[in-house]
């Protein structure tokens, strides 16, 4: 036997799911206004192609294996948009729902897609890792050897670090000074200490050719590296960075 | 004694097992027999797939058993040619290392400036002829080694005492000779001031030293220097005097043989860690042990090193 009281909360349950369908028919309807109006074909393709701009004008350099994510997901938002611009109208006795469906999903996921290309830039201008080899200047005569001239400094100035980064990954090369003469390469390596105000100084050994990463701390101004050079007797020696590198670690 | 400029002919034999068992492809109508066909051209078509994978291997260096090796005629004590037969240091490095593999030196002359061409033109396999291992050399050929490592020096007449000191050669006149690593250190402008000319080889060098004297001196390998020592008691290696790093001597083969000079390595590698390398250093070159209490530690390489520079196209470190 069911009582009145039951029947009156079937009919509230009823009434609020009818006015959950109610309000997404009408957020839906909203949606497929917007997307079938006729000066909502181009937006997409617009809304990419901005991003594209932009992001080409305020490019932050370093490796491009950083851009995957970005250039995927703006590769992904112009090939939608473009689509969405080229899905013609349907013919006589297509069903139009099909032809909304189709648009709704491609302007949808366009849209989607350029916000995250754009998300992801962003995470490349932040924290992405900015290539600064060029700047880096050395002070000290070269070649080095084993006896007066052991020593090199490798600085980095303010402007090559106007990116905020907390890390330098530095790699070294170490040549022989003359390649035609007897190499010293096996019996050669350097101490490398990051000297920089603010943060703590911090050692490491490398050979010819090996990459280290120092920590810079919040906001270094400019950056010092001294180079200790071992080598056999009568070896002389060039160095240089091949890679220097400021990322967020 | 010549220098034998022939090659084997192992590569001749190459091109001939290819020809032979190169297929010929042909067309044909369909008929009762073309499953046949269709299976005889797929097998054509491995074998010549396997041919042409075997072409692209060379074959070894150490096929025959015997192996042509360039080194030295006039340099005592590492390679030198007496009553037809070659001795010193080199040589028994290189018997040593292909005993390892099962094969022989066959011994040739050549030349220092010559040592790169013969193994690139293929005249000889290897060169063990007081080969210094640098960068530049290791684009080119693959090295085994190093065997010995040992300073550039100089030599003076046994009377003369004028040269004890590095400051003493300023204004002498000091002969080498080319194609060595020597004459491209004292070309450097740190020794400007020392009167540095090269001589056709070796032979002529002490001539101009010992009888002519017209050379105040000879710069080249300390190593190299001792054995002229041995052969010449009028001569002296002067102790406190050296230019330059050390060279560090290989076993120099053209490159596309990784396997032979890996195998050669591994030899190399077995013949420094046993009393062997020892035994052959003190018999070629008495003079080191006699003069050199350490001789073991500054002529002998450390088998780290020989990793670094053994079959590669650069160092590694």
């Amino acid at each position: 036997m069911t009582g009145p009281g039951a029947t009156g909360t079937e009919n509230s349950h009823v009434d609020g799911r009818g006015s959950h369908f109610v309000a997404a028919n009408a957020i839906r309807n909203v949606i497929i206004k917007w997307v079938m109006h006729p000066s909502a074909r181009w937006a997409p393709l617009l809304a990419a192609c901005t991003g594209l701009v932009i992001a080409g004008s305020t490019w932050p350099d370093g490796p491009a294996s950083q851009y995957a994510l970005w250039g995927t997901l703006a590769g992904l938002s112009v090939a939608s948009a473009a689509a969405r611009v080229l899905h013609g109208k349907p013919q006589q006795g297509t069903a139009d729902s099909r032809h909304v469906r189709v648009v709704g999903i491609l302007s949808l996921f366009s849209v989607l897609a350029t916000v995250g290309a754009w998300l992801a830039f962003q995470h490349v201008v932040t924290h992405g890792e900015v290539d600064v080899t060029g700047q880096v200047h050395t002070r000290g005569v070269q070649p080095l050897d084993d006896t007066g001239h052991r020593t090199l400094s490798l600085l980095l100035d303010a402007p090559a670090l106007r990116e905020p980064r907390n890390a330098l990954r530095l790699t070294l090369a170490i040549d022989d000074h003359d390649p035609a003469g007897p190499t010293c390469l096996p019996d050669t390596s350097a101490t490398v200490s990051l000297l920089t105000s603010g943060v703590a100084a911090q050692t490491r050994t490398v050979r010819p050719g090996d990459t280290v990463d120092f920590t810079l701390g919040a906001r270094a101004r400019s950056v010092r590296i001294d180079l200790l050079l071992h080598t056999a007797h009568g070896c002389r020696m060039d160095v240089r960075a091949t890679g220097a590198v400021l990322h967020d670690m | 004694m010549t220098v034998r400029t022939t090659r084997t002919t192992r590569a001749v034999k190459t091109v001939r097992t290819t020809r032979t068992v190169r297929p010929r492809i042909t067309t044909g109508t369909a008929g009762p027999g073309r499953p046949a066909l269709a299976a005889g051209a797929l097998l054509a078509l491995l074998a010549l797939s396997a041919t042409a994978c075997g072409a692209d291997q060379p074959p070894s260096l150490f096929a025959d058993g015997t192996v042509q090796v360039g080194t030295k005629n006039d340099q005592p004590g590492t390679a030198v040619v007496r009553n037809y037969k070659f001795s010193g240091f080199d040589t028994a490095v290189a018997r040593q290392v292909l005993k390892a593999v099962d094969a022989k030196p066959d011994f040739g002359i050549v030349p220092s400036e010559d040592r790169r061409a013969v193994l690139t033109d293929k005249t000889k396999d290897l060169v063990v002829a007081t080969y210094s291992i640098t960068v530049d050399r290791m684009k080119d050929l693959d090295f085994v080694g190093p065997y010995a490592t040992t300073y550039e020096g100089l030599m003076v007449r046994k009377r003369d005492n004028r040269i004890k000191k590095p400051d003493d050669v300023n204004g002498k006149r000091v002969c080498t000779w080319p194609g060595t690593t020597a004459a491209n250190t004292l070309e450097s402008p740190r020794y400007n001031r020392i009167q540095v000319y090269e001589a056709p080889d070796a032979s002529t060098c002490i001539n101009d030293l010992k009888v002519k004297k017209t050379a105040d001196a000879v710069s080249i390998d300390q190593m190299i220097l001792y054995g002229f020592t041995q052969e010449n008691p009028d001569l002296k290696v002067v102790p406190d005097i050296t230019y330059g790093s050390a060279n560090q001597y290989g076993i120099a083969m053209a490159k596309g043989h990784r396997q032979d000079c890996l195998k050669l390595r591994d030899a190399l590698r077995n013949y420094l860690g046993d009393n062997a390398w020892s035994q052959d250093f003190a018999t070629s070159l008495p003079s080191i042990p006699k003069a050199d209490a350490t001789w073991e530690t500054d002529f002998k390489p450390r088998l780290e090193t020989v990793d670094s520079l053994s079959c590669r196209d650069r160092p590694g470190t």
